[in-house]
């Protein structure tokens, strides 16, 4: 019988520093609630190991400055490697879904990686479904739902120009929260227009305003899109009893969410309260991943609070809810000439300054994507930072490019190290799953 | 048709033998330490006992091509084993500094930590391995010699933003084997 393959990998042995909120027993009480529920007692459930993920692996999604070696610990190999596993049972038909219950988390690191920023250094999902696109190949469409209460920022830096790969964020307000950005109008880069969907929710949003946007928007958007696969990116700090955020979702919300969506592979994201809600939380999600009842899964900190949406927030959803539903089903008819300078120039530019919270850093990213009318197109970005002040340059040449982007871009690639103007120049050929480097 | 049936049966013992390993290897652990260092656990030699032993050996070896020892004595050699087997017994020890309990189960044992304080990791294993030898003089094993911890963890207890305490849960064992049976015991 298939049913849902669970690989947890809590690394109890890893954290950033010991009074991190990101902590080694971050998933010991998760563990304790699925052993004394029994729940890989039931036929439905199968535990799996994890695997290291290979440092090409990583490549195809991030760049490393200085370079892989000066970041990545196992811990970040094993994570990402579990998210790996986790596709593969899925690929593979093992397992009807599978859940990476992993940590550390991946959603806040970017394309390129100084270092860790919202307690994420490699983007797990990101590794995740590049391993996909190599299995499956360049047309396989791939939609990542992200219900973490912080903005999927890295995921979406990732994805922002690729077609093939939808990205919904739903969040509290970046108003009011890390990473301070996922608005309405972050839509898309030149070759992927309207397919990152951002739903910044207010604070105090319940159940009841997480589940709307889910049936009236999410639900509808994937119908339209059709994915190949569903991708849940479960980060549990929407939920009433987190430390970091000021949302109301219960574990019922995240199992009723779960069964909604009916995501094929489940990643493992943030989530800090690691008693009152992540053992129950899991527990929910991975019931209604297997079709199994979870109407009895009730949170202990239910006895004290009630946790309330208020009829302003209620409206205010529903109102967002039909503002982003207008521009999903318009994003065809959107002006790209006013929007990224189609007819006038050659190039989409935009400059970037990202901020590395856990680690201390500032970054400025000058980032250049060649507007194609055949395929998403080449990019060019330089990335320095006030740590590695040096400059990193980039080529990317992306899945499905047309044969004179590869031209564009391998000259580029060539020109940029015969300039050195860079100390190194990266170029990343995601079609032929090729990584090319010059240090100077 | 003798063979045949002989074969089918060579086969589901090696399919036996390769799942069980698969089972093990496929174990999973929660630390970077036992996940890095997982022990190559695949066999070098396949030892039998037992009566069929001298007649199916050598054919699991060559099923597996791995080379086959045949025990001296193998049709009682089972029996020379339990005899030969040291006892053994083990307890899980539960402790909470913040909740300044220390429990084990299996003794039925529920202890107040006085000095929360001092209550370390190195205490804890003390604790384990003194109840240990407690638990088996109580079993009526003779006084065990080689104890071991063979699991540990220990995490801190966060309240709110703040370290209150640490849990540990160790399992400690009279090492299991087996003895020396002496000339006298052999002769009676």
């Amino acid at each position: 019988m298939k049913g849902v393959g669970l690989v947890f990998f809590p690394a109890f042995d890893w954290c950033i520093t010991p009074d991190h909120p990101e902590r080694e027993e971050r998933l010991l009480y998760t563990r304790d609630q699925i052993e004394e529920e029994g729940l890989l007692d039931l036929p439905e459930f199968r535990e799996y190991r994890p695997r290291l993920a290979e440092s090409r692996e990583l490549s195809r999604a991030h760049v490393f400055v200085p370079d892989i070696k000066a970041h990545v610990t196992e811990s970040h190999l094993v994570a990402a490697g579990g998210a790996i596993a986790a596709a593969d049972l899925v690929l593979d038909g093992k397992e009807e879904r599978a859940c990476a219950l992993v940590r550390p988390p991946g959603h806040h690191s970017m394309r390129f990686v100084h270092g860790s920023r919202g307690f994420c250094l490699v983007n797990n999902e990101a590794v995740m479904v590049e391993h996909i696109r190599h299995r499956l190949g360049p047309q396989a469409k791939i939609a990542i739902v992200d219900t973490d209460v912080h903005h999927g920022d890295g995921t979406q830096d990732i994805y922002y120009n690729d077609p093939n790969v939808l990205h919904i964020s739903l969040h509290q307000d970046g108003r009011t929260l890390y990473p301070g950005t996922g608005f309405a109008h972050e839509r898309g880069g030149p070759g992927a227009f309207g397919l990152t969907v951002n739903i910044p929710l207010p604070p105090g949003t319940g159940d009841a305003g997480v589940l709307y946007v889910i049936e009236k928007l999410v639900l509808p958007i994937l119908h339209d899109w059709q994915p190949d696969l569903v991708i849940n990116g479960a980060g549990q700090d929407n939920h009433f009893t987190d430390p970091l955020a000021n949302m109301e979702v219960t574990a019922q919300g995240y199992a009723r969410l779960t069964e909604l969506l009916k995501p094929d592979i489940v990643v493992l994201e943030g989530g800090y309260s690691v008693e009152g809600a992540l053992p129950y939380v899991n527990l929910g999600i991975l019931l209604a991943l297997a079709g199994l009842d979870y109407s009895r899964v009730v949170e202990p900190g239910l006895a004290r609070v009630r946790p309330h949406q208020s009829q302003a927030v209620s409206d205010s959803i529903a109102r967002l809810v039909g503002q982003l539903g207008e521009m999903w089903a318009q994003r065809g008819d959107a002006d790209l000439e006013a929007h990224f300078g189609f007819g006038r120039s050659q190039f989409f530019q935009r400059q970037r300054m990202i901020y590395y919270d856990t680690a201390g850093i500032t970054e400025t990213q000058i980032n250049s994507i060649r507007l194609c009318a055949s395929c998403p197109g080449w990019e060019l970005a330089v990335s320095r930072s006030d740590r590695y002040t040096f400059a990193t340059t980039a080529v990317l040449l992306p899945w499905n490019a047309c044969p004179q982007c590869r031209a564009e871009a391998e000259a580029a690639y060539e020109e940029h190290c015969q300039a050195g103007k860079a100390k190194r120049v990266v170029f990343c050929d995601l079609p032929n799953d090729k990584i090319l480097e010059f240090t100077k | 048709m003798a063979e045949s049936v002989a074969q089918a049966f060579v086969k589901q013992l090696c399919d036996a033998i390769n799942s069980l390993y698969a089972e093990l290897e496929g174990q999973p652990v929660y630390t970077l330490a036992e996940f890095l260092e997982a022990p190559n656990l695949r066999p070098e030699l396949i030892t039998c006992l037992g009566t069929p032993a001298p007649a199916f050996g050598p054919l699991v070896g060559k099923a597996l091509n791995l080379p086959v020892e045949i025990l001296p004595y193998s049709a009682s050699a089972n029996a020379v084993g339990a005899a030969a087997a040291r006892p053994t017994i083990g307890l899980t020890l539960y402790a909470d500094t913040a909740l300044r309990t220390l429990s084990i189960p299996e003794m039925g044992l529920f202890e107040e930590i006085t000095r929360p304080a001092l209550f370390d990791r190195r205490r804890a294993r003390a604790v384990a391995l003194e109840k240990l030898r407690e638990y088996a003089r109580e079993a009526g094993l003779a006084d065990p010699q080689e104890m071991d911890i063979v699991a540990e963890e220990s995490f801190n207890v966060v309240r709110g933003f703040y370290t209150v305490g640490r849990i540990f849960n160790l399992q400690a064992q009279v090492r299991p084997g087996a003895r020396r049976i002496t000339g006298r015991e052999e002769q009676r």
